[in-house]
């Protein structure tokens, strides 16, 4: 079955730092939405902007953030975002207007400096900043929500990315710390933790992104700087499993070499090797990287699959959870694309 | 220009000699920076844009207030809002060029490769330079085709017109293209003599059904064509074909005809770069290339009174241009090209300047002691990358900037990024004396991260080698305590061992260790220390015991016991060492 992906780029005149598809009801794709974290060079304020499908390049509504915006995330009740003054802004999926969105505010309280690790977890969400501190946000009834301090690091750490697992548990990531996984039920403190792979004589590494599989909990895949690109099995936690980087002669191939910004769990591409597809063996992971590649990696002796090379960066990049052959990506070059992969993709054009 | 104290900087456009200057418009600037100003910095970035530094004396208390800003930069755009002045035609908007700049680097980055490949292919062979091979010439013209479609008008008109300048001349799309093309067409005119003389001698022969000669594109194309090969004489033949001689007509078209026989008489007199011409032919010889120079200036100059009688607007930028490039003088092209068009321009323009002109080519890559070593080609691609990375909006992230603001995790992995062994040595020796001071449980967890992160092949003397040995001791230690490994034990009191024995462990920490290791050395029911390591403390115990009689030795906050705990553990332990034996 040959894949002929078809690809579009909408300029966009603003920068896009980060972009998410917007899970929604609708089946047609004239009606599907983005949500798409901007920063206006000109008059440097920043916003989310819902954009539909059809024509990425104009916003039907528009958030304003108070700084530009470090991390993005949609669930089915809401759309969260971090910025780099530490605040974090919840707006209802269904009105998108300024009124009805929750704002908790950087500072002392909260956080200071950029919050770049969020995720949704079912009711809560998870915060994990630059400046080494983690909480969990919960609704606290009628509207508010309350953030719950769990970790402060005082500086030692800086959060980079965080993933929910399960209700109670999480992972995080973040410059020279390597990864950590948090059960609230066992306590405050990391229950574990791993120091990643990084090759090339370095000492240390940044991790930047994490994607924990619904069906295999105990598996997180991390992409982080120098190209890095590796497995933490949490039964074997001293051993990850390493999917791409460089300097690692002859265990893994390079898919790229610069940062990697994120990485997600291609539930699209049907692993290779579906025989002997243990429960040890890694799904495909899509990574988008700075050296403008996307592509997906696999474990094993598999070349990875490249889907895109731009000459531009790929800052950011999302895959349809209810239509997997799509992906949307943001370029570093002021514009949205998007990837259509299958059969589909001739019918569309 | 003249700034008061309110924060206001006032652009002052006033001419010298005008009798009463306008009142200078004022543009407020929030910059946020609270009074005093030290210092105000100005300068031009790109475009309109204008940006204002304001510093703040640092204050005396030193780190008084985090919260406080001590500067800021500010840009400022002085071509919106119609802040008077320069009346600036916005050809493109700032999103549009960005596009634009973001298409040509393929092509640019295209040319380069193939520049290279050529270049190696021809040094191998040892084949003549570049511009011979036809290949190159091929690639430039590609390039020069990619930059232009980027800026608009594929269809470009193929040869130079004079009809209306006006609309080369408006929009910048058009003067890159009329750039390439005054070069393509002497190119192609120079390559292509044959066609040249075909051209004309077709067009002799249409002379003979044409009413209205100077109406055909064929008369003008002929012309030009003629005149850059040097076939001056054909040119005035032609030029006196033109209808503005026929007596008919004189009454109308007067100056029409004097402009026509201005023409004449200034191409009969063309400035020629050669030692002599035959008798007969028109054109003034030059011997030398200033003389040439000066000749063809002169000549421009009456040209332009020429043009001027029919007036067009704006023209004078690119006549100058176009003086640079008869003239073959790159530096007055580049000159030309820095002043009137931007850094991008500029950077691409150079591409085509030396695809056939080893002169140009050498000039701008010699290297310029006055630029530092560098040549004008890479100055000016340093410029251009200047202007690209000051409209990104993302900072330059460096060790010190997360180090001050108490992000110590990011700080050290930044510093590690940029090999800066002095900061990491640095931070490695304030670790070592702080913990040195208190070897507390709490104070060494807060570190721990830090240790891990700056590895162990950081620090003098081998002062984080122990604290990496010291933070394996402890977390061996602890591990023992819960009795999760039956290995723990054996392996603590190795680590002890090891620590004990390595001359680079300070003394400070030897009674920590021992007192931390006290409920080790009593665990039943073999000792863990056999005779020989068990003596080797009990010496080391020895030691302390008369530095502490010592004037200078600092008492740490172990308890006052502490030193009689150890030496009562150690000798039962060596008491049953001797047993086991």
């Amino acid at each position: 079955m040959a894949d002929n992906p078809s690809f579009r780029r909408h300029p966009h005149p603003f920068s896009i730092d980060l972009v998410r598809w917007l899970p929604s009801s609708a089946t047609s794709p004239s009606d599907r939405l983005l949500a798409a974290a901007v920063h206006d060079p000109s008059v440097a304020s920043s916003y989310i902007h819902l954009l539909p499908l059809a024509d990425p390049s104009s916003p039907l509504a528009s958030l304003p953030l108070p700084s530009r915006a470090t991390a993005l995330r949609c669930s089915p009740s809401a759309l969260a975002a971090t910025t780099s003054t530490g605040s974090l802004h919840l707006a209802p999926s269904s009105s998108f207007d300024a009124g009805a969105a929750v704002a908790v505010s950087g500072g002392a309280g909260f956080h200071v400096g950029p919050v770049r690790g969020l995720d949704c977890g079912g009711e809560e969400w998870v915060t994990a900043g630059e400046d080494g501190r983690v909480h969990v946000i919960g609704g606290g009834g009628d509207g508010r929500v309350v953030a719950r301090r769990v970790w402060d690091g005082k500086g030692m750490a800086g959060y980079e990315a965080a993933k929910w697992a399960s209700p109670a548990e999480f992972a995080t990531g973040g410059a020279g710390c390597g990864v950590q996984w948090w059960d609230q039920r066992k306590g405050d403190a990391p229950v574990t933790q791993c120091s990643g792979i990084w090759g090339h004589g370095l000492v240390t590494g940044m991790v930047h992104s994490i994607d924990i599989h619904p069906s295999r909990k105990h598996i997180c895949v991390v992409g982080g700087s120098s190209g890095t690109i590796f497995a933490w099995d949490l039964r074997w936690p001293q051993q990850p499993i390493p999917l791409s980087g460089i300097g690692l002669h002859g265990i893994v191939q390079p898919v790229c070499e610069s940062e990697v910004w994120e990485v997600l769990f291609d539930t699209y591409t049907q692993s290779s090797d579906i025989i002997s597809s243990t429960s040890a063996r890694i799904l495909p992971v899509m990574i988008c990287s700075e050296d403008g590649i996307l592509a997906v990696v696999e474990q094993g002796d598999e070349r990875p699959l490249e889907l895109l090379a731009e000459p531009c960066a790929i800052n950011s990049f999302d895959i349809d959870t209810q239509n997997p052959s799509d992906v949307v990506c943001a370029l570093e070059w002021e514009s949205i694309g998007v990837l259509t992969r299958g059969r589909d993709a001739m019918a569309e054009e | 220009m003249p700034t008061d104290g309110g924060g206001a900087i006032v652009p002052f456009s006033g001419e010298p000699g005008q009798a009463s200057p306008a009142p200078p418009p004022v543009r407020h600037i929030r910059h946020g920076v609270a009074p005093p100003i030290s210092r105000v910095f100005i300068s031009w970035s790109s475009g309109n844009l204008l940006q204002v530094a304001c510093l703040r004396q640092p204050s005396p208390e030193g780190g008084g207030g985090a919260e406080e800003v001590g500067g800021r930069v500010v840009e400022v755009n002085l071509g919106a809002g119609g802040c008077g002045g320069v009346e600036v035609e916005e050809e493109f908007d700032a999103a549009e060029m960005r596009q634009i700049e973001y298409g040509s680097v393929p092509a640019f980055a295209l040319l380069q490769s193939r520049k290279n490949a050529l270049t190696e292919a021809a040094a191998m062979s040892h084949a003549p330079s570049l511009s011979e091979h036809a290949e190159w010439w091929q690639f430039v013209l590609e390039y020069s085709k990619t930059i232009g479609n980027l800026l608009g008008n594929p269809d470009s008109p193929p040869a130079f017109t004079l009809e209306d300048p006006k609309t080369i001349l408006k929009v910048p799309r058009d003067k890159f293209l009329f750039l390439s093309l005054v070069i393509q067409d002497f190119d192609s005119l120079l390559s292509k003599e044959s066609t040249v003389y075909s051209n004309l001698s077709s067009f002799q022969k249409k002379l003979i059904k044409l009413q209205i000669v100077e109406d055909d594109p064929d008369y003008w194309n002929g012309l030009a064509a003629a005149l850059s090969v040097g076939w001056l004489d054909i040119v005035v033949n032609m030029l006196r074909f033109h209808g503005s001689y026929q007596l008919d007509q004189m009454d109308n078209r007067e100056i029409e005809n004097g402009l026509v026989e201005a023409v004449a008489v200034l191409v009969s007199t063309m400035p020629r770069m050669r030692p002599d011409l035959p008798s007969g032919k028109l054109g003034q010889c030059c011997k030398t290339r200033p003389d040439f120079i000066k000749g063809f200036e002169g000549m421009h100059h009456l040209a332009q009174k020429c043009i001027q009688l029919k007036p067009s607007s704006g023209t004078n930028g690119l006549t100058d241009l176009l003086v640079g490039i008869l003239s073959e003088n790159p530096e007055v092209v580049l000159a030309e090209c820095t002043n009137n068009f931007g850094p991008w321009f500029v950077t691409h323009a150079m591409e085509l300047l030396t695809a056939d002109n080893d002169y140009a080519d050498m000039m701008l890559h010699e290297e310029r002691p006055n630029f530092g070593g560098i040549s004008i080609e890479e100055l000016h691609r340093i410029v251009y990358a200047q202007v690209l990375c000051s409209h990104s909006l993302t900072w330059q992230i460096s060790g010190i900037y997360h180090w001050k603001h108490g992000r110590k995790g990011d700080g050290v992995y930044w510093f590690q990024q940029a090999h800066d062994k002095v900061r990491l040595d640095r931070i490695a020796q304030q670790l070592f004396e702080r913990i040195g001071k208190s070897v507390t449980d709490d104070s060494f967890k807060q570190w721990e991260g830090l240790l891990e992160l700056l590895g162990s092949d950081i620090g003098s003397a081998g002062g984080l080698e122990f604290l990496h040995r010291y933070r394996d001791f402890k977390r061996s230690l602890q591990q023992a305590q819960e009795g999760r490994t039956g290995e723990a034990a054996p392996q603590t009191a190795e680590f002890l061992i090891q620590l004990m024995r390595n001359p680079s462990t300070p003394q400070r920490f030897w009674l920590p260790l021992l007192h931390d290791s006290v409920e080790l050395l009593n665990c039943k029911p073999k000792p863990l220390l056999n005779v020989a390591e068990t003596t080797l403390l009990l010496n080391k115990l020895q030691e302390l015991s008369l530095a502490k009689l010592h004037p200078d030795f600092s008492s740490n906050h172990l308890p006052s016991h502490a030193l009689n705990t150890v030496r009562l553990a150690l000798a039962s332990n060596l008491a049953r060492a001797i047993l086991e034996e």
